[in-house]
């Protein structure tokens, strides 16, 4: 039997196989219905659009939460233990740590200034003239 | 079903008419009930699954998408609903055997011509069967029985293939091989 015949015997054949279901069947899937047996659920949000949503809340949960932590503020006791390699500060003590470098910068170019006076000033008057 | 037709009772089913509902079930139940019997279930068993089947349906109309057929959808529910029950029957049901198949077309035709179903139903695996059925007698394209069967596309172009190739060899087989043989 060649691909044609069969197909067309298997459409042919199909035709004839017919079952009718029994009516009362339609009427007991209506009467259960109206008993309030599986009724429509009108969700009409997916299960996609409920995934996404959580994972909005989640991540602005996460935000606020990131948002309230307090900064990290450098701790003394850690640069004695050598654990403050890389302090995490906040702008503002950035910016006092700096002035304060600043000034000792300066503190140290005083000092050394004056040193420089001292011993010039020290040479002068200790040169002998009649030498 | 016109297409315009049955998109209409669906919306209006959606929106609770259990009138528009009971015409798509009166359209559908009987191919339904049909397919269920041609999968191996008794009778009683059918018409349990179809009536899950509908109740079903009611439940989960608003996940019903319009990219496959509503009856493609309903034989996906009812395949599922008859996953848990015993579908072991490798005949097809008197009831459902055209009954015009008799001795006396057969010699007309001149040859053995009774329906080629229940012969198809008896030599074919289940799964092969059931490609089978779908495609010739539901006419559904294989991306629809692939979705019904739960199945690749792949696997129902080769499982169509296959059953194909197997029903004519063992029909022709059946056809050479004499009459006493044959009813052994």
């Amino acid at each position: 039997m060649n691909r044609q015949d069969l197909e067309h015997r298997l459409h042919a054949d199909a035709e004839r196989l017919g079952a009718s279901c029994p009516p009362h069947l339609r009427h007991r899937v209506a009467e259960r219905i109206r008993h309030g047996e599986g009724r429509p659920s009108h969700r009409r949000i997916g299960i996609p659009a409920l995934a996404g949503a959580f994972a909005a809340t989640a991540f602005a949960f996460v935000s606020v939460w990131m948002l309230w932590q307090p900064s990290a503020v450098e701790r003394h006791d850690a640069r004695t233990v050598d654990l403050n390699a890389t302090p995490v500060v906040a702008k503002s003590d950035r910016m006092l740590a700096s002035r304060e470098a600043a000034l000792e910068n300066e503190w140290q170019l005083f000092e050394r200034d004056l040193r420089i006076l001292r011993d010039h000033v020290t040479a002068t008057f200790d040169k002998n003239p009649n030498s | 079903m016109i297409p315009e037709v049955e998109r209409d009772l669906i919306r209006r089913a959606r929106s609770g008419s259990l009138d528009a509902f009971d015409a798509l079930m009166r359209a559908h139940q009987d191919r339904l009930y049909r397919f269920v019997l041609v999968r191996g279930a008794s009778s009683a068993d059918a018409q349990d699954i179809v009536q899950d089947t509908f109740l079903a349906a009611w439940r989960y109309l608003d996940g019903y998408r319009e990219r496959w057929r509503f009856s493609t959808w309903l034989y996906t529910i009812a395949r599922r609903q008859a996953s848990g029950r015993r579908m072991d029957h490798a005949e097809l049901p008197e009831s459902l055997v055209d009954p015009g198949d008799g001795p006396d077309q057969a010699a007309s035709a001149g040859q053995r011509r009774e329906n080629i179903w229940p012969v198809a139903r008896k030599l074919l695996p289940s799964d092969w069967f059931g490609v089978l059925w779908l495609y010739y007698a539901e006419d559904r394209k294989t991306g629809e029985i692939a979705r019904i069967l739960g199945r690749s596309a792949a696997w129902v172009k080769v499982t169509l293939h296959r059953s194909r190739k197997r029903l004519a060899e063992l029909i022709d087989a059946a056809d050479w091989l004499p009459e006493e043989v044959v009813s052994k």
